[in-house]
């Protein structure tokens, strides 16, 4: 995808959301803002402001696992403090084959709603795989 | 793949100047010390294959894959809402 994937998508801007961190292995983008095509669904993307890339397909995880309750750690807790209202989003890996998609449950991009603050942490469960086939088959 | 068993304060070195040292043991838990060089990386594992698989992410992204995608993880939404409705 490359160009505006504003333009590409036909979608609204949402909401910016800031990382004071960015995501691992992009840590100089802070700010994202979060796309949709429709309200209903479950695949997002997540794409700098500042320019076209880095961008990321993000899925809300309770569409995976409708029980999904991330375990944060200690920092991350005190990070986002007691008044958070936390999303999750988990990164997507799309591959030209849409069956080997893969998610990363281990660690999703979380949200605090209230303030639009995001971090990409580390969950504590250890039952949330780094690399989740999406689709069981693979598995 | 060399397995040593360490208690608690034991250290392992490893070459000439990285020392891991056992600082606590509470339940499945281990708290590690490392002295290393400051030019020694040190990560988490699971840091390690986030960032490569952001990075991955990153480059797959396009709209053939996406609009595929999409259709089929939001079916696979449907359907399960479908399913739940049901036990309700």
């Amino acid at each position: 995808m490359t160009a505006s994937h504003l333009k590409d998508f036909e979608i609204v801007p949402k909401d910016v959301i800031h990382f004071d961190e960015g995501m691992f292995g992009f840590e100089d983008y802070k700010d994202f803002v979060i796309m949709q095509e429709d309200d209903d669904s479950c695949l997002m993307l997540l794409q700098s402001i500042q320019s076209e890339h880095p961008a990321f397909v993000v899925m809300d995880p309770v569409a995976i696992m409708s029980d999904y309750s991330p375990i944060l750690s200690k920092h991350d807790k005190e990070y986002f403090g007691k008044d958070s209202n936390l999303k999750y989003l988990v990164v997507t890996v799309m591959f030209s084959d849409v069956s080997k998609t893969l998610v990363n449950l281990k660690s999703p991009i979380a949200i605090d709603v209230n303030t639009n603050k995001a971090k990409q942490v580390f969950v504590e469960n250890e039952d949330y795989p780094i690399r989740y086939h999406l689709f069981e088959s693979e598995q | 793949m060399l397995v040593i068993n360490r208690k608690s304060s034991e250290s392992i070195i490893i070459g000439d100047n990285i020392e891991i040292i056992v600082s606590e043991i509470e339940n499945d838990r281990v708290k590690l010390c490392i002295n290393a060089p400051r030019e020694v990386s040190i990560l988490r594992k699971e840091l390690l294959e986030t960032r490569k698989l952001n990075v991955q992410a990153n480059e797959n992204v396009s709209k053939q894959n996406f609009t595929q995608l999409k259709s089929l993880a939001d079916n696979m939404k449907k359907s399960r809402d479908v399913k739940s409705d049901g036990k309700h």
